[in-house]
């Protein structure tokens, strides 16, 4: 059966940086290209790796291994810590090279690109059969201008197709340095080919949801309709489902112009494991809130919800949340909610201590107030923030924070939180 | 140490060693970039062969300018600090 289509052109680039954190390595130090390489969030056994070179991942280790593990695949593995202002130089440096093909440049994480071409002097003039070559060659000339402009060794996937979504697909299909399209033509060819799983967004949960309908292939999932696929999800996401695997562009997964996040939280594990009522927890709580603060802060949020956990050395997990009457943005007004839960935590020896806020409304500093409190509040707030911003983490902090002797290292988040500090 | 402990420890710190010194550094100008040539430190000349990596970041309101630089047999990071024009050798990693 003939299956409708997005008409819309495959002018849609998903670029992906090939196995970001360790090929940045391998680039900086060319004594580790060609060796398995992994970048590990702690210099030690139990280091979970953020990314493996391909030479590593062809010995079998993955991300999300303990390094103990993956020595154990492979003994001759190099480990390297990782180094955020490098990927985020990476990043930016990519960034400026796209914007100067299109304006519509959507970093979707420290590693990932949407890239729309519509409305480009590349397309003017030449017939709608002529698009899918002339991005092809695009896509050509973006790989060549990455490998001289930014560095020898990063090569990057991309996807072309009607939508971000086939793009990303699209992108998976060939790594590491691949370049291949989805179209009307074959997207039968390629979703026959996959697994339900290999679709992005279609893991244990999801794709249990799908067999119990009987749809058991992405080709099936395509020839559905999306009554029939909003009746295996049991929600609205079936619709954008039949959406995205027919060229569409719909929802919230890739939409452009999608900035502010639904929710802020911070973690970290701790070096000393003590209790939650213990001086060196509130150390690191407060570091952990001034951190998340900042990054409330400058995307103009406040909170309405506030909550606190932890896991234990024995492994087992709390976690309590709050709703306040008035949102909150301020690291002096957040630390004390988030003390406040904590102390409701039992006390037994702490392993990771986690704090976020949710229900947020992106309303700061335009709300205007005759409240001579809040105005200096809001005044302070802001040259904090600008301190930190300039002189890094913790310039201006409690003296609390300022004796602890675990500091917050700078990580890179999974999505868009990983393109800032 | 067991042979295992001892195989993650060289995996996790291989060959490298945080120096954090001030070296003496000659620059050349090429492709209208400057870059590290040579290094004089502890009374031995290192040529450079080639940066596998240019990147600068703020510390403060010091923009500071930091290259992967690559020997014969190590590579080595050196900053070059703009406010003060001093170039530090901060880590040497051996093949």
């Amino acid at each position: 059966m003939m299956q409708h289509f997005s008409s819309h052109p495959p002018t849609v680039l998903y670029i992906d940086i090939n196995s970001c954190f360790a090929t940045i390595e391998q680039q900086a130090n060319p004594n580790l290209r060609g060796k398995p390489v992994v970048v590990a969030a702690y210099a030690s056994g139990n280091g979970c790796i953020l990314a493996a070179s391909y030479e590593a991942k062809r010995k079998g280790v993955m991300t999300g291994m303990r390094i103990r593990d993956a020595l154990r695949l492979c003994p001759d593995l190099e480990t390297k810590t990782p180094d955020p202002e490098k990927y985020r130089f990476i990043n930016e440096q990519l960034t400026q090279l796209l914007l100067t093909y299109t304006p519509h440049v959507q970093v979707q994480s420290i590693d990932e690109m949407i890239v729309r071409m519509d409305n480009t002097p590349y397309f003017s003039g030449i017939s709608e059969v002529e698009i899918l070559p002339t991005m092809v060659t695009l896509g050509r000339e973006i790989k060549k201008r990455i490998t001289e402009d930014i560095g020898d060794y990063i090569t990057v996937s991309i996807g072309i197709a009607p939508n971000a979504f086939l793009a990303k697909t699209a992108s998976n299909l060939e790594k590491p340095n691949g370049l291949k399209a989805i179209t009307k033509e074959n997207i039968h060819a390629v979703l026959s080919t996959m697994q339900l799983t290999d679709l992005c967004g279609i893991k244990r949960g999801n794709a249990t949801r799908l067999l119990l309908s009987g749809i058991t292939t992405p080709i099936a999932m395509y020839e559905a309709t999306s009554e029939q696929l909003e009746r295996a999800f049991r929600s609205i996401n079936g619709k954008y489902w039949w959406m995205w695997l027919h060229g569409y562009e719909i929802g919230s997964l890739y939409a452009a112009h999608t900035n502010t996040n639904k929710s802020y939280g911070q973690s970290c594990a701790l070096t000393r494991h003590v209790e939650p009522a213990n001086v060196y927890t509130k150390q690191v709580l407060y570091q952990l809130v001034a951190k998340m603060g900042i990054r409330l802060r400058k995307d103009t949020c406040r909170a309405q919800g506030i909550m606190a956990g932890c896991t234990y050395v024995d492994r087992t997990y709390w976690q309590k949340h709050t709703k306040v009457q008035y949102p909150v943005y301020a690291t002096e007004d957040l630390f004390p909610y988030i003390c406040r839960l904590l102390q409701q935590a039992p006390e037994k020896p702490i392993h990771t201590v986690f704090v976020g806020v949710y229900d947020v409304i992106s309303d700061l500093y335009t709300q205007l107030t005759l409240d001579d409190s809040e105005i200096q509040k809001q005044a302070r707030t802001v040259a904090i923030d600008h301190i930190t911003n300039r002189f890094g983490a913790n310039s201006i902090t409690t003296a609390l924070a300022l004796q602890a002797d675990q500091k917050i290292l700078d990580r890179i988040a999974f999505g868009k939180g990983g393109l800032h500090h | 140490m067991t042979a295992y402990k001892a195989m993650v420890e060289i995996s996790l710190h291989g060959m490298s060693e945080i120096i954090q010194e001030s070296v003496t550094i000659a620059t050349a100008l090429t492709h209208h970039t400057v870059v590290p040539s040579t290094m004089r430190w502890k009374q031995r000349t290192y040529t450079f062969l080639s940066c596998g990596m240019h990147y600068s970041r703020f510390e403060g309101d010091v923009l500071l300018h930091i290259f992967s630089m690559i020997t014969d047999n190590a590579c080595m990071q050196i900053i070059l600090n703009t406010k003060t024009l001093r170039w530090t050798l901060k880590e040497i990693e051996s093949v």
